[in-house]
């Protein structure tokens, strides 16, 4: 200790303050050692299931002190293969953490620097496309059809007005986005009586040059709710529909939060999705039905997009009664990004439509805004011979002040961001 | 950079926003998993141990007052008392004496915190420079020495020194304290 501070009578130059944190690290260096020789990194498995317990109240798996309980119980009698010594596997651990690092970083800069050549051609995104991406006002749906979603019943009206919108210093965007495609229509037909209980056989039926293969209980003239299942044979959309637990005579509160995720991924589960490692975007209420909810879950891998991959309405009782799904992500491919910029011009001329939230279909008064926030976000696509995909675009949003309206609303357009 | 969290993130999470508790959750885990597998015989425990730390803190974090003691000591008593309880009522893992004498110890646990915020910010300097500081203060080396393994002069090295602890003050951010909470 003393050698060292004498020695350091030598390092002038040092303010007050870099002395003292000079003095607080010589005090604090042997607790910093200790640390340092921690194996302290959290497993992403444990930190993400945790972080679900904790902020959704969810049990997407059993607790963690529950399952050790039950596993030790269970191995109690068993002999068990003693652990390597740590310092044994310490370097296996560091070397295969290297390994997958290295690796990651190869594929990083391979894909930021020079996107590859497409694995797959995207397909042209149409104002229609832009438009079912779009968030829809809140629609009341009179009659119940197969292929008609309650969730998302009809794309957006773009607003009928003249906006003037502004855009100062928009960000430069990223050099390359990733786009998707989706797998082919899932084969949850040929199980819907073991997996759903719907007993009627599957038929197929067209609707505006798309085949469906629908399977329905109950409905028109039977007296009996409704309960079916209908897919698309172009897209693989998925929409269920069961009316058999909508009122449930004793309920009076929503089922809690937590509750209602692991209810919706244990459904998606038995239906053959990824339930249980879809993220969790979104929980709410669904309007006008106060005893719903509704769980949003996106595409694993994706980072962010307009249509969850499922969205479902869980009734107080655990049950499912409205489902709306897309499947699961089959390939996925990066291109080069335009910028922002460009993508904005896009708006300005009107080549693509904009919605405002929460203003009648038929409001025509102009208005004038501007740019708040930009975003990359993926937007689904749809053909009518090779599937769904994921497609790369600008999300533009902010507030806009229309004539004879006293409070600001808000603006949304989607732009796409491949070259 | 190392993680902060602003004062209206905890009061936020003291009214029962789930979403600010994830936040102080995405901060504070790193430290209070090293707490935990610290003292744990394996990482198993050490999850264990760290669940039970945030389960706790999110039933008690509406009694939570910041009496100028900041949020992560307060996590890591509740982080010391769960390794104490499960010491006594396990019985698989026994603490030693003087580490059960240290997770009594406030002062310890505020030490602890104080060594892992530093460590934080040293991990953000440049390599050369954590060396330095590495071999300087944890290593107890004279300057001469320091300067013979990293192969510099003694005078470049001092200068090294220098700009770390300056460069270290910079990311530590004037006379801030230790921790936000």
């Amino acid at each position: 200790m003393s050698r060292i501070m004498d020695d350091d009578r030598d390092l002038d130059g040092l303010s007050e303050s870099e002395r003292r944190l000079a003095d607080d690290l010589r005090r604090l260096a042997p607790l910093m050692r200790e640390q340092e020789s921690v194996e302290g990194i959290v497993s992403a498995g444990f930190r993400q299931a945790l972080r679900d317990h904790l902020v959704y109240g969810e049990e997407v798996a059993p607790h963690p002190t529950f399952a050790r309980a039950l596993r030790e119980h269970l191995l109690a009698s068993r002999p068990i293969a003693p652990a390597a010594p740590l310092l044994l596997r310490r370097p296996v651990w560091i070397s295969a953490m290297a390994t997958v690092i290295a690796v990651l970083a190869v594929l990083l800069v391979s894909l930021v620097e020079r996107p590859a050549r497409p694995a797959f051609a995207i397909p042209r995104t149409t104002r229609a496309d832009l438009l079912f991406n779009l968030p829809t006002s809140e629609i009341l749906v009179r009659s119940m059809q197969a292929t008609v979603s309650l969730i998302h019943p009809r794309p957006a009206s773009p607003y009928a007005g003249r906006l003037s919108l502004t855009a100062h210093a928009l960000p430069l965007g990223p050099a390359a986005v990733a786009a998707y495609r989706l797998g082919p229509p899932p084969r949850v037909m040929a199980q819907v009586h073991r997996l759903l209980h719907i007993h009627a056989a599957a038929r197929r039926i067209r609707i505006d040059e798309t085949d469906w293969i629908v399977a329905q209980d109950g409905g028109g003239h039977s007296g009996r709710p409704v309960h079916s299942l209908a897919i698309s044979e172009a897209t693989g959309e998925v929409i269920y529909h069961d009316r058999r637990n909508f009122q449930l005579p004793h309920a009076n509160h929503p089922l809690g939060a937590g509750q209602a995720v692991l209810a919706a991924r244990r459904w998606l589960t038995r239906l053959g999705w990824p339930g249980r490692d879809m993220p969790l975007i979104g929980i709410s209420i669904v309007p006008r039905a106060p005893l719903l909810r509704e769980i949003a879950l996106g595409w694993r891998g994706v980072r962010a997009s307009a249509i969850p991959e499922a969205t479902l309405w869980v009734a107080p009782n655990r049950s499912v009664i409205e489902a709306w799904i897309w499947p699961p992500v089959a390939s996925r491919t990066t291109l080069g990004a335009i910028p922002t910029s460009e993508a904005w011009d896009e708006i300005r001329q009107h080549a693509v439509p904009v919605v405002i939230a929460a203003i009648g279909h038929n409001l025509k008064v102009p208005g004038t805004g501007g740019v708040a926030h930009v975003s990359v976000a993926e937007i689904l696509v749809t053909t009518l011979h090779h599937g769904a995909y994921l497609v790369p675009s600008y999300r533009f949003s902010g507030r806009v002040l229309l004539a004879r309206h006293p409070h600001p609303a808000t603006w949304l357009s989607f732009v796409p961001s491949t070259q | 950079m190392p993680s902060e969290v602003l004062p209206d993130v905890i009061a936020r999470a003291r009214r029962g926003d789930r979403a600010a508790f994830g936040e102080l959750y995405d901060v504070y885990l790193p430290r209070a998993y090293a707490f935990c597998r610290k003292y744990s015989a394996s990482r198993e425990e050490a999850e264990d141990l760290t669940a039970e730390t945030f389960e706790k803190a999110l039933a008690a974090i509406d009694r939570y007052e910041d009496r100028g003691l900041p949020f992560s000591a307060w996590l890591l008593r509740i982080a010391a008392n769960s390794i104490i309880d499960r010491a006594r009522r396990t019985q698989a893992s026994p603490l030693r004496d003087d580490d059960l004498a240290r997770l009594h110890d406030d002062s310890f646990l505020a030490e602890w915190e104080e060594a892992y915020w530093l460590l934080e910010h040293l991990a953000t300097l440049p390599e050369d420079h954590q060396q330095v500081v590495r071999l300087r203060f944890y290593e107890d080396q004279p300057f001469t020495e320091v300067a013979r393994r990293m192969g510099r002069s003694e005078g470049a090295v001092k200068q090294l020194l220098r700009r770390a602890l300056r460069l270290l003050r910079g990311s530590i951010g004037g006379e801030d304290e230790p921790d936000h909470g």
